[in-house]
């Protein structure tokens, strides 16, 4: 190698590493110590208390992390962590960034139903304007909820939203699914406590379901991340 | 013979010492500018650290709120539980009314557990805050003192700059003197050559007139165009006959 060369080998090497890195796509941090992997352990002596007079009973109370979902919703995110028994999941939602500090709300979600329709005539009686979704008060189990979106006296639109779904790397989204979604909610007695109903039309690249979970807040004191 | 040798090591020691100081002194005010400099990066970084352990205080706060909350919603439970338990030994369901005190007793443990949890979560909010507040008086007490260094070597350059303009003023008015003297020698050279020239012309003047305005005299006087030197006796003569009884003005 000539020193000419040398001294074009050294340039390039110096440029290479004083350039400044190559701008990716980051991801926010995660809050509350969550990551995907981690162990989560909830205090279930609330959801105990709330025997009877909710719809949700808290299964397992202490399992892994098993797959991470990401919504951004323009400066307010959805961290959503779900749990290795593939029917409890935690959703922390943030505001004005990631860190505890910008911590919203956390809900625990269990799946109530799930309906996989077999064709768009499907999907409308099920989520469509025929359907009860969007209306202003919604009915499972022994209780009624009313609706959180939306101020129309009728039937609201679904509210969209794409969801990032991490389950093979912390850091690459293995595939995003459509939501179109409808939250309800309603107070219970003698309890700090809300409980709430989500209806999503959930469009995956592999699958289209209208899944309905009922969730409870979570008290972030409730949790222990390790 | 050593204390020969300590006598020319320490005053080897003293030149080199002379000699920094001489150059410190030189450069005293960009020193003292970049020692400036370094105490406000200091103090920026001193108020990142402090605006972290707010961050940390806030945090830590918010935790504290989520625990208060926990350990009210216990203290809800166990007056639930007790009133059930109260309920049950009434209508004397013994059962249910142990059941639901052996709950109470669960539900005090974590309470209890709750409790601590809330009280170490207070002292680590205090413990943040006495740092928080000491970490301020230090800032303050750093600004204080780089604002008034920033003064002190204001002053100091202004000084500078004046001791530099007078020693400039001074410099240029002996400048002035030395071309003020020559200046007023030029004109006095100059004056005094106009002056010779004048008087050179004036001569010169004279001596023309005097040459060209006797003969041109003389040829007017002969061709009788002014009148001869006597003209005024002649005049004076003929009043004088015209008194005698002859006409006057008339020339004889």
């Amino acid at each position: 190698m000539s020193v000419g060369t040398l001294f074009k080998v050294l340039a390039r090497d110096a440029k290479e590493a004083l350039a400044p890195a190559a701008p990716r796509e980051a991801l926010p941090p995660e809050p509350l110590k969550l990551r995907r992997g981690g162990f989560l352990e909830i205090d279930p002596l609330p959801y105990r208390m709330l025997q009877g007079r909710a719809n949700f009973e808290l299964g397992q109370s202490a399992q892994p992390i098993a797959t991470r979902g990401l919504v951004d919703l323009d400066g307010t995110w959805l961290h959503r962590y779900y749990l290795d028994d593939d029917e409890t999941w935690l959703q922390v939602k943030t505001d004005g960034g990631t860190d505890d500090a910008s911590v919203s709300e956390c809900i625990l979600w269990q799946y109530w139903d799930c309906k996989t329709p077999a064709n768009l005539t499907e999907l409308k009686s099920i989520a469509g304007p025929a359907s009860e979704i969007g209306l202003p008060t919604y009915e499972v189990g022994a209780f009624l909820y009313q609706r959180v979106w939306g101020v129309s006296r009728g039937q609201t639109e679904l509210v969209p939203f794409v969801e990032q779904v991490f389950d093979k790397n912390d850091t690459v989204a293995s595939f995003s699914c459509q939501h179109y979604a409808m939250l309800y909610r309603r107070r219970i007695d003698a309890s700090p406590r809300q409980e709430y109903v989500l209806i999503s039309v959930e469009e995956c690249p592999r699958s289209l379901e209208v899944v309905t979970s009922i969730g409870i807040d979570l008290n972030p004191a409730d949790l222990t991340v390790t | 013979m050593s204390g020969i040798l300590t006598k020319l090591w320490t005053a080897l020691r003293g030149a080199a010492n002379e000699a920094g100081e001489a150059a410190v002194d030189a450069n005293a005010t960009r020193i003292l500018d970049q020692e400036i400099r370094d105490a406000d990066g200091e103090l920026r970084d001193a108020r990142v650290a402090l605006s972290e352990m707010m961050g940390k205080q806030s945090v830590e706060q918010n935790h504290l709120a989520e625990k208060r909350a926990k350990l009210e919603e216990y203290a809800g439970y166990i007056r639930q539980t007790l009133a059930k338990q109260k309920q049950a030994q009434g209508a004397g369901q013994s059962a249910e009314a142990a059941q639901s005190g052996a709950l109470a007793q669960e539900i005090a443990a974590k309470y209890a557990e709750q409790e601590a949890q809330v009280k170490a979560s207070e002292n680590v909010i205090a413990e943040y805050g006495k740092n928080v507040d000491v970490l301020k008086q230090k800032i303050t007490a750093g600004e204080t003192a780089i604002r008034t260094l920033k003064q002190r070597a204001d002053t100091v350059k202004a000084k500078q700059h004046v001791i530099k303009a007078s020693a400039a003023v001074a410099a240029a008015s002996s400048g002035t003197d030395t071309h003020a003297r020559s200046a007023l020698e030029s004109l006095e050279r100059i004056e005094r050559r106009q002056e010779e020239s004048l008087a050179q012309m004036d001569a010169a003047n004279k001596l023309a007139a005097e040459s060209s305005g006797e003969a041109l005299e003389e040829r007017l006087r002969k061709a009788g165009i002014i009148p001869s030197a006597s003209a005024a006796t002649d005049v004076l003569a003929r009043f004088q006959s015209e008194a005698a009884g002859g006409k006057p003005g008339q020339a004889s």
